[in-house]
């Protein structure tokens, strides 16, 4: 696995998403890029994952990989929470799927041309490690204290 | 009392877009949520509604399909759809807004961008005839 060089618009993507829904900035993580299913060090104990296909014209994927702590905050920041009363894991999983389509919808308009129609497939989430080739880039983010990353699959691997 | 429809499989989303629309001026309003354009087209059945708000990215029935059926109806053309989506783009908007979206929308929305979508609403009806 590589880090990918779309990092820097996948970078504008999340930020534009995370400051916008969340009021939330966003980093990019420059630490070495591992096999983040594996590495004990690279992925929480608790941690969530969110796949969205990519259809067209490129095909591919991405797969947000974002640690149970940081979906709790976001999902509090979003729905205006104070306490945790409220939390479930299928609402912070519909808040992370709900992220990763927006943050992958502004990525495709930042790589295609504009007059490029583009389409998205339905997310899917999951608390245990969702699959992904072996062949993958993957960027790393921090918000707060947190990281989180972004492995991008097929087309959006190599650009 | 205005009602508007919100069609999003996302909860959040609907919480969101709901939350944004009352943030520009739609406190009073009556929401109607659906999770996908099946779901709100049964909803349009059965309750007038003065504005519909779509994702264009569901199951069952996404929301070029749900903008077709209302467009194609006798007894609910003239509602205004506002289509949200993660996937606009110059082209994308053409295509919907040939299809009578009243306006698309990129998400992330935020309180201004609907506004402001309102707002053009608002100047479209001032202008029919």
């Amino acid at each position: 696995m590589t880090t990918a060089s779309v990092c820097p618009k996948l970078l504008q993507a999340v930020s534009e998403t995370f400051e916008t829904m969340i009021f939330t900035q966003v980093v990019l993580w420059n630490q070495p890029p591992g096999d983040l299913s594996k590495s004990s060090a690279a992925v929480p104990p608790r941690s969530y994952w969110c796949s969205i296909p990519v259809i067209s014209p490129l095909k591919g994927s991405m797969l947000m990989i974002i640690p149970a702590t940081l979906a709790v905050e976001i999902t509090k920041n979003l729905y205006g929470w104070t306490d945790n009363a409220e939390l479930t894991e299928t609402v912070e999983l519909d808040a992370i799927a709900e992220l990763v389509n927006t943050i992958s919808g502004r990525l495709l308009s930042f790589l295609l041309p504009e007059d490029q129609s583009f389409e998205l497939g339905l997310p899917e989430t999951s608390e245990t490690p969702l699959e992904y080739p072996q062949e993958s880039a993957v960027c790393k983010f921090a918000a707060g204290e947190d990281t989180f990353a972004c492995i991008l699959t097929g087309d959006l691997a190599t650009l | 009392m205005k009602c508007i429809l919100i069609a999003d499989d996302s909860g959040m989303a609907r919480m969101f877009i709901r939350r944004c629309l009352e943030i520009s001026g739609c406190q009073a309003c009556e929401f109607l949520e659906a999770e996908n354009g099946r779901v709100a087209l049964q909803l349009l059945k059965e309750k007038p509604v003065d504005l519909v708000v779509s994702d264009l990215n569901m199951p069952e029935m996404n929301g070029e399909e749900l903008l077709k059926r209302i467009k194609s109806s006798p007894r609910l053309h003239e509602i205004p759809v506002l289509i949200i989506t993660s996937a606009a783009n110059p082209k994308k908007v053409a295509e919907l807004t040939a299809l009578h979206a009243a306006a698309v929308l990129n998400k992330p929305v935020s309180p201004a961008s609907i506004s402001e979508a309102l707002g053009m609403l608002g100047h479209q009806r001032e202008e029919r005839p």
